[in-house]
């Protein structure tokens, strides 16, 4: 008896999870465990012949790569405080119209909207901002900030791309938090404004930890984003100027399709999705230990 | 209570304010899109002096737009009632099932969320030329099942585990089977996280470029791929490319704008059910 | 088409062919109409979307005379070759492909159709032909002769009273000066672009002279260095004079900016090619300009122009319409619709030989500079895959103040070898 419900309870798992599952490993694990075959080869990724070559892509990314390591640095410190900067405005902005205003369903909607776009037309958008939006706006205001090289100074561009980013996914996050605030109970707010919390007290005391679950999920989707950040960067500034804004997954793409060095390439995303899967796993840890029953 | 009105009154003027920073960019596309070349190139914050809808009627033309429109419309609505359907299902019996075997499906499933795309995208492509995948919007479905299945089971995942058993178990009392169960009693009930999911995929599936472009064989089959080819490198048409981005962008913001109310009415369901 | 080989004048050989084709055009039509000729439908991928309109009706010419032939065209801009590599890997190699001359030659040489024996290479230019041999095979076809140096905007250099162009860097910074002193922006500086950078420095780099294959050959094999070619290193004095007299945010300028600048007379310089030529017409039609022999130090007989054919059709050896794309080469080499895309399509110099002359300012200078002139070839051709964009990103660097020289030139140096080491 035991034996046939926990067959059927094994069929009824595999019947649904089972198609999940099996998409999933066909359209991206399956073809990312092939690839791990042409990190251990010397390839273009055009010519008919693939030289295997074992280890030795791995050992010149770990003692002979000028790219790689500034890349991991600027993909970490973009991380870092994209995913500061997008949370806190997202959180801000969540807490500003879960309020009784009366336009806030425009403002939630506005506040999306550049979620809505695709990234490559963001980049390009504001490529185009950038280049002739703000001469010309110099030349209307007079104002001096509308002069800097944002794009074409190495201190700014990474403030643009961070700008950029957080303009563009602060709104989804914001819908995150929201979702969040309304589960909140009401009479726990007013249990906690009968007892005198207001403000920034009753935010960290009450308001955040039963935000938690909404915090976690936040952290991770922005966390996993930021990490692989690529579209943006690809057509808002493709690394430049110089590699100054170079992400992994830029370099990755720079090491495959421009430098035609296939094989290569690959062994340098083994070791980024080692080193993601690692940050990622840690971070959930931490916050799932963290969360509150609401 | 007068002193919170007011609060709420600076509140709700400090929003607005950053709300038009957030909207200005996209006054200046629409703008620059109504305007010919040479005023584009002159001066990009003035108004167009004649307000003309050549750019739109030529790049409608040249993107062969309602043609390309439909097949867009067409891969993200399938691919997003599958990701729905197979994700939600595996969601599930992956929280309500506690075993090892569950646990590693469940990792299989989110792992892919830490892949870069960049990374497997050659062998894809040869997989996906070996199943027959290519060239075909089928097949460009298919694939985006896959890809989208790991943040759509995560999500739903997250979700169940704050619905309480209680409410299947009367059902299984009652002699549903767990199909029904899933798709009369919990279905229903996840609609919040439902919408959640259709709108990140639809912003996904809606605006991606790269898939298409390797699946299609740069075959101009979708409204991005169309638009794309007035952002060119040696070819300045800065009028076209605007007006391109906002037929394409079009669509994902009204639908949103449509949905919203729904998301909305979702989270209020959310809040009651806390 | 063996006949073709008889001839010895190409010019003759090209008049006489036309007719030979329309002849076979018309046997074609009977062919057709006995069922003899099956459907084809001849693919197309390139990048170079200036050409898409001239391609089209090109093609639609090829295939009024030829029903049988359809054309399945594919342009892409800036993900070219990564479509193109997914392509080549998912098995589906388009029939004729385009890619640069030189390096991308040998790179793509597996799936490229051995021409040299063709009859319709006869009708090329010899000089279009270096960068498409690859151990004396032919291995592309090439479209187009482009050149590139400083473009200058006449009436704004004879506002300044400059009689003389100038042909040395000081003469450079000189005449940049009396510019400025009127009041005008000397350099537009599209440096946003890694191939500006690039373009610029083959230019510092060509007039070196003597054995190019030999130079680049000694520099893979680490006997000497990038930093050695003494000229080339006068890139960083060039891009310093350029920079000192030239717009703002240099490195945020775009192609288009750059264009626009120029076209608008807000600038009377820019480092471009006669591609931008249809770009600045569009902003201003009544422009005069001309190419200055690019400045590349003190010596004013090595100011040159960059001239070269960059562009190829490679026919996919494989390809089950080997024949057709062929057939459609030839007439493109032969036809007066074939002949005519590129001058009068495109507004650029065709490599055909006996194909008409483009109505264009920059082409005309070329053609001088062709005739009278100093011109060199576009050695990035003999560059590693990927050094373009890496040596271009260099000299941003260097631009942003991130690098300094010797930095920048450490870099360069040390690029060059990461790259050959992982040629294939």
């Amino acid at each position: 008896m035991v034996g046939s419900k926990s067959r059927k309870r094994l069929l009824e798992l595999l019947v649904f999870a089972g198609p999940a599952v099996l998409l999933i490993f066909i359209a991206a694990e399956l073809p990312f465990l092939m690839s791990i075959y042409y990190s251990m080869t010397k390839w273009n990724g055009i010519s008919k012949h693939i030289t295997f070559t074992g280890l030795r892509n791995f050992r010149e990314l770990f003692t002979d790569d000028s790219t790689f390591f500034p890349s991991l640095w600027f993909t970490f410190k973009y991380t870092f405080f994209n995913v500061i900067a997008t949370n806190v405005a997202a959180i801000l902005l969540a807490l500003g119209l879960s309020k009784a205003l009366k336009t806030a369903n425009v403002l939630r909607a506005v506040f999306f909207v550049p979620n809505i776009v695709s990234l490559v037309v963001i980049g390009f958008v504001w490529k185009f901002i950038f280049s002739l939006g703000t001469t010309s706006l110099y030349e209307a205001t007079g104002w001096g900030f509308l002069e800097w090289s944002w794009l074409g100074s190495i201190k700014l561009a990474f403030s643009s791309v961070l700008m950029v980013s957080v303009w563009q996914a602060v709104g989804f996050y914001m819908m995150i938090y929201i979702t969040g605030l309304s589960s909140i109970p009401d009479d726990i707010n007013e249990a906690a404004e009968l007892d005198g919390a207001r403000g920034f007290r009753k935010f960290f005391a009450i308001t955040l930890p039963l935000l938690m679950p909404s915090f976690t999920v936040a952290m991770f989707m922005s966390l996993a984003n930021s990490l692989k950040v690529f579209d943006i960067i690809y057509t808002l500034t493709f690394g430049g100027p110089g590699d100054s804004t170079r992400s992994l997954s830029l370099d990755i793409y720079t090491e495959a399709f421009v430098n035609n060095r296939y094989g290569y390439a690959t062994a340098k995303s083994i070791v980024f999705v080692l080193i993601v899967l690692i940050i990622t796993v840690v971070q959930v840890k931490f916050f799932k230990s963290k969360e509150v029953e609401a | 209570m007068t002193r919170k009105r007011r609060n709420l009154i600076i509140v709700e003027i400090v929003l607005l304010v950053i709300a038009c920073l957030f909207v200005y960019p996209f006054l200046l596309v629409v703008i620059n899109s109504l305007k010919p070349y040479a005023e584009v190139m002159t001066d990009v914050i003035a108004l167009p002096k004649a307000w003309e809808f050549e750019n739109y009627k030529q790049v409608w033309q040249l993107m062969d737009y309602p043609k390309l429109f439909g097949n867009t419309l067409f891969v993200t609505v399938v691919s997003i009632a599958g990701i729905v359907l197979f994700g939600s299902m595996a969601a599930y019996k992956l929280v309500r099932t506690k075993s090892w075997l569950s646990t590693l499906l469940f990792f299989v499933c989110i792992a892919p969320m830490m892949l870069p795309f960049q990374s497997f995208m050659i062998t894809l492509i040869k997989l996906s030329k070996n199943l027959h995948l290519m060239n075909s919007l089928p097949g460009l479905t298919f694939i985006y099942w896959g890809l989208g299945c790991p943040l759509a089971v995560f999500l739903f995942h997250g979700f169940i585990k704050s619905i309480p058993f209680e409410l299947e178990e009367s059902a299984t009392i009652d002699g549903c089977s767990p199909y029904r169960t899933f798709f009369s009693i919990i279905f229903p009930i996840m609609k919040p996280v439902t919408a959640t999911v259709v709108i990140l995929n639809v912003m996904w599936i809606w605006n991606d470029f790269l898939l298409p472009l390797i699946m299609l064989n740069g075959n101009q089959a979708t409204l991005q791929l169309a638009a794309y080819q007035f952002f060119g490198q040696y070819k300045s048409e800065w009028q076209f490319a605007l007006a391109a981005v906002v037929l394409t962008t079009l669509p994902p913001v009204i639908f949103f704008l449509i949905m919203q109310k729904n998301i909305m009415k979702g989270m209020v369901a959310g809040a009651v059910k806390g | 088409m063996s006949r073709f080989k008889r001839f010895g004048s190409l010019a003759l050989a090209a008049t006489l062919t036309v007719g030979l084709l329309s002849a076979c055009g018309s046997s074609n039509k009977d062919e057709a109409a006995g069922d003899g000729n099956k459907d084809v439908t001849i693919s197309i991928l390139q990048y170079a979307p200036e050409m898409s309109d001239a391609l089209h009706a090109m093609t639609d010419a090829y295939t009024k005379e030829h029903p049988n032939v359809k054309f399945d065209i594919t342009i892409h801009q800036d993900d070219y070759f990564t479509l193109l590599k997914t392509r080549i890997n998912s098995g589906d190699v388009p029939d004729i492909f385009m890619t640069g001359a030189y390096n991308d030659i040998s790179t793509y040489q597996d799936y490229s159709y051995d021409m040299t024996n063709e009859p319709f290479m006869k009708n090329i230019v010899d000089t279009a032909k270096t960068g498409v041999t690859l151990d004396g095979k032919v291995l592309g076809f090439p479209l187009v002769l482009q050149a590139h140096s400083f473009i200058y905007n006449k009436d704004l250099f004879a506002q300044a009273g400059i009689t003389e162009l100038p042909k040395t860097l000081s003469e450079l910074d000189a005449a940049a000066q009396k510019l400025k002193d009127k009041g005008i922006t000397a350099f537009a500086n599209g440096y946003k672009e890694w191939w500006v950078l690039e373009q610029t420095f083959t230019q510092t780099m060509a007039p070196v002279g003597g054995d190019y294959q030999q130079l680049f050959a000694d520099i893979n094999d680490k006997k000497k260095k990038v930093s050695d070619i003494p000229d080339a290193m006068n890139i960083f004095d060039l891009l310093d004079i350029t920079t000192k007299y030239g717009n703002a945010k240099p490195l945020e300028t775009d192609f288009n900016t750059q264009v626009s600048l120029f076209a608008q007379g807000k600038a009377a310089m820019m480092h471009q090619g006669t591609w931008a030529e249809d770009a600045v017409l569009k902003l201003n039609p009544n422009i005069k300009m001309g190419f200055l022999a690019g400045p590349v130090g003190t010596d004013p007989a090595k100011a040159g122009l960059m001239v070269d054919s960059n562009i190829t059709y490679r026919a996919n050896k494989d390809s089950k319409n080997l024949q057709e794309v062929l057939k459609f080469f030839d007439w493109m080499t032969t036809s007066e619709a074939g002949k005519n895309f590129i001058p009068v399509g495109t507004k650029q110099i065709s490599t055909v030989a006996g194909a008409p002359f483009p109505e264009a300012q920059l082409a005309n200078e070329t053609n001088e500079f062709l005739k009278n002139g100093v011109t060199y070839p576009w050695v990035k051709g003999y560059w590693p895959d990927g050094y373009e964009q890496q040596a271009g990103q260099i000299l941003q660097k260097y631009l942003a103040g991130a690098l300094d020289r010797d930095g920048a030139k450490a870099e360069l140096d040390k690029t060059w070898n990461k790259l050959v080491d992982a040629k294939q």
